[in-house]
Parts: C-alpha cells; structure tokens; sequence
C-alpha cells in the first residue's frame, strides 16, 4: 500500500465539524442533532490526537467515523465511505 | 527500476526487551538501525515494571519470612519497617540497572536514537515529532499501557495502576484492587504483607482465571487465612466516588449491590497493547488483543514485525526477550524461527511463587487433546517438613505417550524449578525422562520429580 | 413480422441493453452522494427534489442524443441492414460482458469503488460535492453518461442499430423506451431519498449486492450477445 504526501494542512477542527454535520444531516437528521453529534465526535477525535505531531488524512476519517458510530452509526458510515462511491 | 533507498535498514520503535535485543543484534552484523522511544529508554521492564516490583517483593518477603521465622525459635518482636526507606531500596535497584544510560549504551553501538512519539505515515515511513524517517523493515515493540476500564466516575478519581503504585511513599490502610489476574495478585500480597487490608475484586469466578483451578484455589485459602484479605469474585464495578478522605466503590455480585470505601483503588485490570501509531497507514492489521502476526511474528506488511506486549501473545519479559531474538532471526535470516508461546515460563512472585510452562488443563480442554495429569503436594517432601511450609503443589500434564504438554509449580522458588519441565517440553521429553532426574534431598525440586515419577 | 418475433426479435434485445446500461453504478453512486450533499447543505425539500430531476434529466437527455446520434449514423450510412455490422457490435458487446466481468468494481471489501482512474474519481467527487444549483446537477447528470461511455457505448449502440431498423414512432418509441428504462433506478432512488430513505441505506445494500449486479451486467451482456448471434446467424 503506497501513501503519498500530497500536501501538509493544519488541523481544522471547524472544517471537520462541518463535514460531520454534513454526514449526520445527509442522513435526513435535523440540524441540532448534527450541531450536539458533531460537538460531540469532534471532543473524541482530539481526544485521540493528543499529542501527536503528523497523522493521515485517512487515519482522521476513519476516527471520526468510529467515534460518530456510537451516536449515529448511519451518519459514520456514509461519512467513511462516501469517497469509496466512486 | 531504481532502487528504493531508505535512512536505515531497520527502525524498532520501542527500546524494551522486545525491541532492543533486534537492534543490537542488527546493528552487530553491520545495519543501519534506529530506534524510537516516547517514554524512558530501556523500556518499561527496568523502570516502572519487572525490576522495580521486584525489588519491592523482595523486602516485603523477606520482611514476610523474618516474621515467620519465630516458629523456628528466632526472637522477631522488634522486627518492623520503614517504607520510605524500601521505596528507596527500589529506587537504588533501579539506577544501578543502568537504565538511565540506554541511550548511551545503544549509540556506542551504533544505533541511533531518537525521542519522541512514532507515527507511521506509509508502509515505510515514520513520523517522529515532524521529522520523517524511512526503513526498509520496521520492528514494532511499543509494549502495553495499563487498561483502565470505563467505570462510571473513575476517571475523577485519583485511581492507581501497576506503574504508579510502586511509587507510593507509605502502604494505603486500605486498598481495592480491581483485577486478580497475576498483576492484581502480586501487588495485593505486596501491600497485605505490609499491613494493608487488601479487597481483591475479580469479575470472573475465580481469581486468577487464566490459571487452572488448583492455583485459584489454593491462592485463594493463602490469600483469605494468611494475608487477611478480601476475595470478591464474580463481581463487578459499577461505580468510583471521591468521598474525601475516602473512596467509595459500589460493585454487583449477581443482582445484589454492595458499596466499599477504601483509601486507595487500584486498577490492575489487564493490560491495552500501545497500537495507537498509525498502522491503518502501515497496512497493519490488528486488533483490542492487539498486532496480529504470524507464527514468524510477521504482520499483515510482510516487512513489519511486532514483538513482545503489543502483540498481545507475549506478557512477560521473558517472552519479549523470546520474541525479540526471533525477530532478530527472521528480519534477514533464511530460514524463518516461530514463535511457541507456550515455550515461555509464566512466573508470579507470590508466597508460593507459581511458574507456569507449555498448556495448562483449561487449554488442553478447549483444544479437545487428550491427556493425562499427575499432582503432588509440596507436603510429600522432606523441604515442606523443614521449613514448616506445606502450602502448594505440583503438576504435570502428559499426552498418551507421556511427552510433557505443560506444568504448573506452586512451590518457593518455582520461577527456578520451572527450567526443568520448560526444557522437557522444548526438547519433547517424557515425564519418565524427566522423573529419572535426581533432584537434591530436601530441595523443592523433589515435588516435581514425584508429580513426573506418579505419570510413570 | 408477427408479434412475438417483434418482441423477441427487437423489443426484448432493447430492453435487456437498457437494464444493462441501469445496472451500471457511477450514476448511482453521482446521484447518491448529490442526495446527501444536498441535505447536509440544508436544502429545503423542493430544491434537494429539484437537484435531484434535473440530474436525471440531464442523464436521460445526453442518453438519448446518443442513442438517436448513433441510430442516425446506422441509417445515414446503410449499416442499419448491415448483417456484419451486427456481428461486430455483438462481438463488442459480448467483449464489454467480459470486460464488466472482470473490471468493473476494484477489489475493495468496503464501498463501491469503480473502474475509473482515481485522479477522475477524486475529481468526479469534488465536482459532485460542489453541485449545489440545478444547472450543475444537469450537468453532471450527463457528465455521467459520457464518463461510463466505456461500458454504456456497448449496450447503447445495440439499441439503436435495432432502433434504426424501425421505421416510423416505433423508432422513437424504442429510443425513449431505452432512455426510460435505463434511468429507472435513478427515478427511483430520488423518489426514496425524498420521501426520507437514508443514503447510507441505499449505499449498504449498494456495497452487500455490488457483485450481484456485476455479475449480473455481465452475464446479461454475454447471453444477449448469444442470442442475438442465433437471429443473425
């Protein structure tokens, strides 16, 4: 398996609130329930993060889906796999 | 096609037993070898685990013994301690192991190191605090962290572990430990012998379950009638309150709930291998038990191997020691070593100690072999006479044609006995073989010999 | 002609291509991924509905340009009574059975990874994630069509060489009947995801039965390519 670095960016934690809101509510969810799951996962994913300097893209996804899985595990799924459609 | 050039040829995260032994080993027949550690070099063996509860052991046994030893006519009414001062009797153990100097030790052999947190970004390549590296085979050694369970209002508590008790500056009066596994066991003889009342609280039936049964039993009298403790089994915790200057534990056995309030909790619940690295980027597979290898402890990336803990197949450090040596073989070898997990002695340093080798009954149960079983009780022999000391026993398990499958010693220096039957087992003996073994008069070893001689 | 040698001969041919060309994925998987993009972008029910038609209409409008295109060419040129023609597209077809057989999905337990170069996929992806007004969704419901053109070619330009053999509003039936029935799945799946059907439900059942209807594709491509040789032959 080869993983190319094909650019380096800051983590976002606005920009990944928005992309689990937007997996939560693609699943006819309302947009509060997002807003509170989204708060939620975004705690257990920088939770994982700790310390650590690097990770992958791909490593993200796949924590944030874990930790939306015990609120909306719908939401997780499309979530992880909605860039394996194509 | 160019060839692939990577930093170095091996990069072993982890500088304990499971990781050192491959680098050294590497490093000596000419590799470029690097090794990346995030807590203290040499491990945690030397520092927080193996030697430092030894140390502790070692004066609370003999403070044990010295206490015992009025039976035999010596004057003991004076006989006492000072923790503080066998907290630094540990911590002298310690710096003379000469850990501090690992990073020294390992550059003079030319292999490099590196501080920090590892984190694989591809197949062969690590981050280590944004600086990249690359290796052309990776070890993977980063051990296990004490499991915490998720207890409601644990984690407002302040809870203690394997790693942290040892340096407490004065015994708890009172301790729960949760967890009777070998880690719960020796650490509540640890504090019984000096005084704490120890609560044990196990989930399963019995405690020590991984055990066979004689061994759970037999711990569980020495523990109840000598040690004065607790022994709660089939329980679990549902609840930790801070009740200052207390702690509450509230706990179930079947549908009844009963509540405790000690000074300290202990949590010695298992141990979670450190798999937190990146391996989803590695292409390594794994899993709660940790790193999933193959016999040859290859992982899921055929240039990735994992040793000791965080494979969840090895728990002691003698079994990371074993694995280590393997790896070592396998990295470069031609001919591929396995990895017996059975071949590795198990000890638990209680009063008796008990060393296990090769499969026990429960193991030879579920695997639906047939077997024949021989038990003697440390009182058959002129040493239990001596000493005043008949508690415990030993046992032999053979197949049909009595080639050892596994022994179980619960006697004082079993961790030394257990050689004996470790190397019948690897080298296929029979129990006849191992009964025409002349063991000294009046040494322990003579249990052993009779359980083999019973098998006849 | 009879009836039955009507049906058996050019209507049953036009409608196995036209589920053929259905049961291809990347339309879905567009159409799929547009649903939940456009519910994550708060939209009210009668846009995300509208995103949805105009997907289908652009699919359905480029389908149709390109079967009447090549229907038109088979009869400006005179293959449409070419019996080697037909064995050629048939030989082509079968191939394409095979093709889908074997290269249709990637090797992948989870999602519905397809074909397509993973530069294209990426890029397919962000087109889709961005299609937030109507005129971008009719695009992209054709960019679809003209994307799976690889394997769709095939089945479409059986239907219209037996479309062009039709003379008359049987011509323009066929063609219309094939676009039709060729969009159903999409018809359908808006209608679900409208009236509330999770996407990641439809994308499960997608993932569990994706072997299915490859294999399905392919299997339907290669016996109609059988069957059409013996009419030939």
């Amino acid at each position: 398996m080869k993983t190319q670095i094909i650019r380096k960016e800051d983590y976002d934690s606005n920009r990944l609130s928005i992309a689990v809101k937007g997996a939560v509510m693609a699943n006819h969810s309302m947009s509060g329930q997002a807003e509170d799951f989204a708060a939620r996962v975004i705690h257990k994913v920088e939770s994982w993060l700790g310390d650590k300097t690097e990770f992958t893209a791909r490593e993200l996804r796949l924590q944030t889906a874990a930790a939306l899985a015990d609120y909306d595990p719908d939401a997780a799924y499309f979530y992880e796999n909605e860039k394996r459609m194509f | 096609m160019a060839k692939v050039t990577y930093d170095y040829d091996l990069i072993v995260i982890g500088s304990g037993p499971a990781g050192s032994l491959a680098a050294e080993s590497a490093a000596r027949a000419g590799r470029r070898v690097a090794v990346i550690e995030q807590g203290i070099l040499g491990g945690s063996a030397p520092t927080v685990g193996d030697l430092p509860l030894q140390s502790l052991l070692t004066a609370a046994h003999a403070f044990d013994e010295a206490r015992r030893a009025a039976q035999f006519g010596i004057r003991t009414s004076t006989i006492g301690y000072n923790y503080p001062s066998i907290k630094n009797w540990k911590d002298l153990t310690v710096k003379r192991s000469g850990v501090a100097s690992t990073g020294d030790y390992l550059r003079g052999r030319g292999i490099s190191v590196f501080k920090g947190r590892a984190h694989f970004l591809s197949p062969n390549q690590l981050s280590i605090a944004r600086r990249h590296l690359s290796a052309e085979k990776i070890l993977i050694a980063t051990g296990a962290s004490p499991a915490i369970p998720a207890i409601p209002g644990l984690e407002a508590v302040d809870y203690l572990t394997a790693e942290t008790i040892i340096d407490l500056i004065r015994p708890p009066k009172t301790l729960m430990i949760i967890g009777a596994g070998a880690t719960g066991i020796q650490l509540a003889e640890l504090f019984a012998i000096f005084g704490t009342k120890v609560y044990l609280l196990e989930s399963k039936k019995r405690i020590l379950p991984k055990q066979d049964d004689e061994v759970s039993e037999a711990l569980t009298e020495i523990f109840r009638k000598q040690r004065g403790m607790e022994i709660i089994t089939s329980a679990s915790v549902i609840s930790v309150k801070k009740e200052s200057p207390l702690t509450r534990v509230t706990y179930l056995t079947g549908e009844h709930e009963h509540s405790l309030k000690v000074e300290r909790v202990l949590v010695a619940a298992g141990w979670t291998p450190n798999t937190d690295i990146g391996l989803e980027n590695a292409g390594v597979e794994y899993d709660q038990s940790g790193i999933h290898t193959d016999s040859h402890l290859i992982t899921s990336s055929r240039h990735i191997f994992a040793a000791g803990a965080v494979t969840g197949r090895s728990e002691s450090t003698q079994g990371a020691l074993a694995q280590s040596k393997i790896v070592a073989n396998n990295m470069w070898g031609r001919s591929l070593l396995t990895f017996d997990r059975t071949s590795v002695p198990r000890v638990i340093w209680t009063t008796p100690e008990i060393a296990t080798i090769g499969m026990n009954e429960t193991d030879l149960v579920r695997e639906d072999i047939a077997f024949h079983r021989s038990v003697v009780a440390n009182t058959a022999v002129t040493r239990a006479n001596a000493a005043n000391f008949g508690l415990g026993f030993s046992k032999v398990l053979t197949d049909a044609k009595g080639t050892l499958l596994g022994a179980t010693i619960m006697t004082p220096h079993a961790a030394e006995t257990i050689i004996a039957p470790s190397l019948a087992i690897n080298k296929g003996l029979t129990a006849h073989e191992l009964a025409g073994l002349i063991p000294p008069f009046g040494s322990w070893a003579e249990v052993l010999r009779l359980a083999c001689a019973k098998l006849r | 002609m009879d009836t039955n040698t009507l049906v058996m001969a050019l209507w049953l041919p036009i409608a196995i291509v036209a589920i053929v060309q259905a049961s291809f994925s990347l339309s879905i998987s567009i159409l799929t991924l547009l649903s939940g993009v456009s519910l994550a972008n708060h939209r009210a029910k009668r846009g995300h509905s509208a995103l949805m038609a105009s997907y289908i209409a652009g699919s359905m409008v480029v389908t149709l340009a390109l079967v009447v295109g090549l229907a038109w060419m088979f009869k400006v040129t005179g293959w449409s009574d070419n019996n080697f023609v037909f064995l050629v597209l048939i030989s082509t077809l079968m191939t394409a059975g095979f093709a889908v057989l074997l290269f249709y999905y990637r090797y992948d337990p989870k999602g519905t990874r397809l074909w397509l170069p993973r530069r294209f996929a990426e890029r397919l992806y962000a087109a889709t994630k961005r299609a937030s007004s109507v005129d971008r969704s009719f695009l992209l419901g054709g960019m679809a069509v003209l994307l799976e053109i690889v394997f769709i070619a095939f089945p479409m330009m059986i239907a219209a060489y037996i479309a062009s053999s039709m003379s008359g509003s049987s011509y323009y039936l066929a063609i219309i009947v094939y676009a039709v029935i060729a969009a159903t799945p999409q018809i359908a799946l808006a209608i679900a995801y409208s009236r509330g059907y999770k996407v990641s439900a439809i994308q499960r059942w997608r993932e569990q039965n994706k072997r299915f209807l490859q294999i399905t594709a392919g299997i339907l491509m290669i016996t109609l390519s059988i069957y059409l040789l013996t009419y030939v032959a």
